[in-house]
């Protein structure tokens, strides 16, 4: 059994076909990392940023805010059990650093209708002019809670459940359909 | 075409036949028309059958308001029922029907309800179906059903999908009328960020009928060239066919777009939405809501054939429509006499204007017969005016043949939108009608709603207004210059109040839609209810899809009049979404049949479809609540067989769904010690405990187990059901009650595909991909570590922690090799006939163990009830729930405790919900002893057991009992026991 084959299983339906439409284009993120890092009642975003550089400076990644003192840690890189220990111990006291990369899925929606299809779901104004590249939320896509982040013109990385995954993929489905 | 169809009409395009039918007859009119100017123009004036007394109907307004002409269109699950034939517009093949008739529009039996008017009139239900009592189930509430209503909704799914969407904005203007679109325009050249929503299929509002030029150029090249610079402005988002139907607190106003309702079947794109309903977030608005032309009061004001005057133009200006070949105008207002000038321009013949104004400030140049300070009495026809009987000054009386009547009362102000959150219109003599408040935080009203006359005046006031919500957001804005607009003086018209005419012979109705008669509101006032709450109430004027659009203002005129106060002095009833009516699909949005609401799948999910997994809701989740095999067509065998496997070789069951919380911090022993009632200061690195929360009263909140994964991390695990409630709860510990503590909260749920690994020979089973001693000496009950697997390329969470009471363990591994442990899990296991298992077995095997859920935990249960009083700690200084819980109330060792009960005879049967009752007892709840909270059949034991509340429980084991089924009206004789029956000694566990 010490050979059986493991694999990592997207949980979005079509986890390998992008729901593509002229205006519309919609990819399951299958690597990377989501790390969940909860700060002390002293810490702050800039202090996060500073450890990270300093701790791994060799993941990069985005440092997003999902509540007072707690961010995500997004990166496309793929992360050791080995290295993610490593930098557990090193944030710790100041920062403790939950892994979520499996039960936080990531999946970008692009295209010239991306905010339209987004609008279709949420209530935060992603207009060019007052969501910058890089702003993030913490809101809901219909009644499944997600984090929008812009990650370019017109393209925005949704995190959800992981549980939620599908539910989210066939709302995005729909809410894109009429751009197909 | 009839010739009711004539020259002009800026809105059709004659070259677009579209083909309608209605009742059944074909007909046809043009693209651009709405169902109401088709049917106009194919001399179509009776289009339906009043609400009560089944009177002839027309089509009196050429908009939203219309109380009269609601039609059934469509059909099957497309069927929309009381759709305002003034708004539907044309397809080709659109089919309509009038509602309310039988067995036809033209010969209706329920017309027989006018011979009893004198019986129907305001109250009469309320008089009449009050006896004999047994009347009213059997005959009255039927008969009353039967005549509810108007049209009638379809029982098929409507195929059409529904959507729901934001929309932001710097400026939302409502309404596209001259006002509005001066407005737009400003802010647009401004540079703001504005959204223009107007009702109509086109913008345009007043514009649409306007005849006359506007500055020299004709209307409809001024409304061509705002709208063309409209669409050029790329800042400027142009809604149609879009009603905002509602104001919201912090500037959110609703609104419902007809994407395709106006398309024929086989152009409809299915993944577009039919309706889409707008919530949009306005940091200022412009209300450019227009002003609703009242109807005067008369007898036989509702016959077909009568109309608003400005309808009367709308429809000859922007469709083309003669209203009639002779027609007379019954004003009390300057701006019908347009109506007449614009009739005889198209050749009308336009028989009279009867002005109840005896020196009417008018310069009228037209052919039409003025008759000053006369009103129109009567009229007469069957199911179309015939003719009108004019009143005039001198008390002779005049019939005058027409076979259209244009009726103007004054313009009433839309200010639903500046009333929604709380404000109250404000009567205003000067406007004969009722002002938008004073105070509209955030919203401007100009134009029609302020009270401004003409297009001119409406676009200057737009302009303004935009310039002036502008300056709020710190915007400089220059009013657009528009066409016919200078800076002299507004106009003026001069409305003489005529509510109802008193010299009325007929039947005079106020509301159209709900048939109530000015002789309803006089008797609801001498009946007492003059206020004007209880006046709507009990005649139900203003009620039902129109709301009282074209009526409540005359009824206010009506009951100030009668009680000598002002309509000012009366007040409106409360104003309150929606302003139009919105259908059910737009309110539901895409959330209908399995969008209904998400769907949470564990990350077995697939793992236990492919195993056969029969799935079961339980909150949004998808459990696989028992796996058939073998030809198992009964749910019993495969849960039997399941519980069976467990119990004598080892089975495989997903927990992925229990809650799960990492917990950091300095503090965090502390945290945990104080929100448990038990220990769990000293909880080891590498140990499991249960633990029980309390809330504040003392009662059992939620329990699960936590773990000690390392210094200062635990890993808490949460019963499904509660797994946010509980995460919320800590967090406002952690948060509010306790902010000095160092601790810090994350929900893990989704991270972790769990397994509960069950059985005598799941340890054999987890040693195989397990790379660590499992032996009991090594791994002991309650260990919790993380452990190798698959030979270094797995990291996972061992915990050996047991529900069913047996030999198990839960193993945790990140939620997206869940699928492929989960058969790694099943191929190790084959050997010793392992099995998956679900949620049922595993309720079975917890009863069979005498573990409580929520069943027990059912928020009226102490640890003590449940056995499990020697937990709460009495050495901590303090936990949450400690001091409620030593109330008298929960010490009383009379309490409902946990109890095992059995039937005495093994082939009986009980449920759960059951009551205990003491044998001999009067069957009774006075005499209730406690009750049934779990049961199952044990396939263990071989009969059914269950675990109950019941009075002093732990003392009366083998006691015999009454097991009463009240709604099954059995009983069933039984016997208390411990509530473990397998191992009660724990041997199991520590194997």
């Amino acid at each position: 059994m010490r050979d059986y084959p493991l694999n990592n299983r997207c949980a979005f339906p079509h986890p390998d076909a992008s729901g593509a439409g002229a205006s519309i284009n919609l990819v399951p993120v299958k690597d990377g990392f989501v790390f969940h890092v909860l700060g002390d009642a002293k810490t702050d975003e800039e202090a996060l940023k500073q450890a990270i550089a300093k701790i791994a400076p060799e993941l990069g990644g985005d440092v997003r805010k999902a509540s007072p003192g707690q961010w995500f840690w997004v990166g496309s890189v793929d992360v050791s059990d080995g290295r993610l220990a490593e930098i557990q111990a090193a944030l710790s006291g100041q920062f403790a650093l939950v892994d979520q990369t499996h039960g936080r899925l990531r999946i970008v929606l692009s295209g010239t209708s991306s905010r339209t299809v987004l609008a279709k779901g949420t209530m935060v104004d992603l207009s060019a002019d007052q969501y910058a590249i890089g702003q993030s939320a913490m809101t809901q896509i219909g009644h499944i809670g997600a984090m929008i982040t812009r990650i370019e013109d017109d393209s925005f990385e949704l995190i959800v459940l992981r549980s939620f995954a599908g539910s989210l993929w066939d709302e995005l489905q729909h809410m894109a359909a009429e751009f197909h | 075409m009839t010739s009711f169809r004539i020259d002009g009409g800026t809105l059709i395009d004659r070259n677009d036949v579209r083909r309608f039918s209605f009742n059944g007859e074909a007909l046809s009119g043009f693209g651009g028309d709405t169902v109401a100017s088709a049917l106009l123009a194919n001399g179509r004036q009776l289009v339906g059958r009043s609400f009560k007394y089944h009177r002839p109907r027309g089509i009196l307004t050429a908009g939203a308001a219309e109380p009269n002409a609601l039609l059934t269109i469509g059909r099957d699950g497309r069927r929309d029922p009381n759709t305002r034939a003034t708004m539907a517009e044309l397809f080709d093949g659109l089919e309509a029907r009038s509602q309310n008739c039988w067995p036809n529009v033209k010969f209706d039996i329920g017309a027989a309800n006018g011979l009893l008017g004198p019986l129907l009139g305001a109250g009469f239900y309320y008089k009449t179906f009050m006896w004999p009592a047994a009347f009213w189930e059997k005959f009255y509430e039927p008969l009353i059903r039967k005549a509810a209503g108007l049209g009638r909704a379809s029982y098929d799914p409507d195929p059409g999908y529904y959507e729901k969407c934001w929309a932001h904005c710097d400026l939302l203007v409502i309404g596209a009328g001259p006002a509005g679109l001066a407005a737009a325009l400003t802010a647009g050249r401004a540079g703001a960020r504005v959204i223009i929503a107007d009702e109509g299929a086109q913008l345009g509002g007043g514009l649409l009928a306007e005849g006359s030029p506007i500055g020299g150029k004709p209307a409809d090249a001024v409304l061509a060239d705002i709208v063309g610079e409209l669409h050029a402005l790329p800042n400027v988002e142009i809604k149609k066919r879009t009603t905002v139907f509602a104001a919201y607190d912090d500037q959110v106003f609703a609104a419902v777009e007809r994407v395709q309702k106006h398309l024929p079947e086989g152009e409809i794109n299915p993944h577009r939405a039919m309706e889409r309903l707008w919530r949009i977030v306005a940091r200022q608005v412009v209300l450019a809501t227009g002003a609703e032309e009242r109807p005067i009061v008369f007898g036989g004001n509702d016959r077909p054939g009568v109309m608003m005057a400005g309808a009367m133009r709308t429809y000859l200006n922007a469709y083309g429509v003669a209203p009639g070949k002779r027609v007379a105008l019954f004003a009390n207002n300057n701006q019908a006499y347009q109506t007449a000038m614009d009739l005889e321009a198209r050749g009308i013949d336009v028989a009279a204007i009867i002005d109840p104004r005896t020196c009417p400030n008018i310069r009228y140049e037209g052919k039409a017969r003025m008759i000053a300070g006369a009103m129109v009495r009567d009229t007469a026809g069957r199911k179309a005016i015939k003719s009108i009987t004019v009143r005039h000054d001198d008390g002779r009386d005049e019939v005058i043949a027409v076979d259209a009547l244009g009726v103007s009362g004054g313009y009433s102000p839309i200010v639903h939108l500046a009333c929604h959150r709380g404000g109250k219109p404000v009567w205003s003599d000067e406007h004969v009608g009722f002002m938008p408040p004073e105070n509209t935080d955030g919203m401007t009203p100009c134009g029609a709603v302020a009270g401004k006359i003409g297009i001119v005046d409406c676009f200057a006031a737009g302009g303004a207004a935009a310039v002036k919500a502008l300056a709020e957001l710190g915007v400089m804005g220059e009013a657009a210059t528009l066409p016919g607009v200078t800076q002299g003086d507004a106009t003026v018209d001069h409305v003489q109040p005529v509510w109802s005419v008193s010299s009325t012979k007929g039947k005079a109705f106020v509301d159209f839609q709900n048939d109530v008669a000015v002789s309803d509101i006089t008797l609801a006032m001498r009946e007492g209810y003059d206020h004007v709450e209880l006046a709507k109430r009990y005649t139900t004027n203003g009620m039902a899809t129109d709301q009282g659009k074209t009526s409540n203002v005359n009824a206010i005129g009506i009951l100030a009049e009668n009680k000598g106060a002002s309509p000012g002095e009366i007040g409106t009833t409360t104003f309150r979404p929606f302003y139009t009516p919105v259908s059910f699909g737009a309110l539901v949005g895409a959330s209908k049949g399995m969008e209904f609401q998400p769907v949470r799948k564990s990350p077995l999910h697939g793992w236990a479809e492919r195993n056969g997994a029969k799935f079961v809701e339980t909150g949004l989740w998808y459990r696989s609540s028992w796996f058939p095999k073998n030809g198992e067509t009964f749910w019993r065998d495969s849960v039997d067989r399941e519980v069976n496997t467990v119990r004598t070789k080892v089975g495989i069951c997903d927990v992925s769904t229990l809650g799960k919380v990492e917990i950091f911090g300095a503090d965090a022993a502390e945290f945990l010690n104080r929100v448990y009632c038990n220990a769990f200061l000293k909880l080891p690195i590498g140990k499991a405990r249960y633990g029980i929360m309390l809330r504040e009263d003392g009662f059992v909140y939620d329990d699960g187990t936590t773990s000690c994964l390392g210094e200062n991390h635990y890993f808490m695990t949460t019963t499904t059901a509660l797994a946010a409630g509980v995460l919320t709860h800590l967090e406002f510990c952690a948060q509010v009650l306790w902010p000095e503590l160092d601790v810090r909260l994350a929900s893990a749920t989704d991270q972790w595909a769990q397994m509960a690994i069950a059985g005598p020979k799941s340890r054999d089973v987890l040693s195989k991909i397990i790379d660590e001693d499992l032996s009991n000496e090594a791994f002991p009950f309650l260990a919790a570590r993380e452990v190798s697997m698959f030979g270094g390329r797995l990291k996972g969470r061992l915990f050996r922690i047991s529900f069913s009471g047996e030999l198990a363990y839960e193993i945790a591994v990140p939620a997206g090799y869940g699928d492929s442990v989960a058969d790694a899990i099943m191929t190790a296991g084959e050997e010793f006939g392992i099995a998956p298992y679900g949620t049922e077995a595993l309720g079975v095997m917890r009863i069979e163990k005498g573990h409580v859920t929520h069943a027990e935990i059912n928020g009226t249960v102490t640890p003590a009830d449940l056995g499990m009083g020697k937990m709460v700690s009495a050495k901590k200084d303090d936990f949450i729930g400690r001091v409620m819980n030593l109330r008298e109330g929960l010490v009383d060792p009379n309490r409902p405790s946990l109890v095992g009960i059995k039937p005495k005879s093994a082939s009986d049967k009980f449920a759960t919900g059951s009551h205990i009752l003491n044998p001999g007892d009067a069957v009774s709840l006075a005499n209730d002893q406690g009750y049934v909270t779990s049961m199952c059949h044990s396939p263990t034991l071989g009969h059914a057991i269950g675990l109950a509340l019941v009075k002093n429980g732990p003392s009366r084991h083998g006691e015999e009992v009454v097991i009463w089924n009240g709604l099954a009206g059995t009983t069933v004789t039984g016997i208390l026991c411990d509530p473990a029956f397998v191992d009660p000694e724990n041997e199991k566990l520590h194997a």
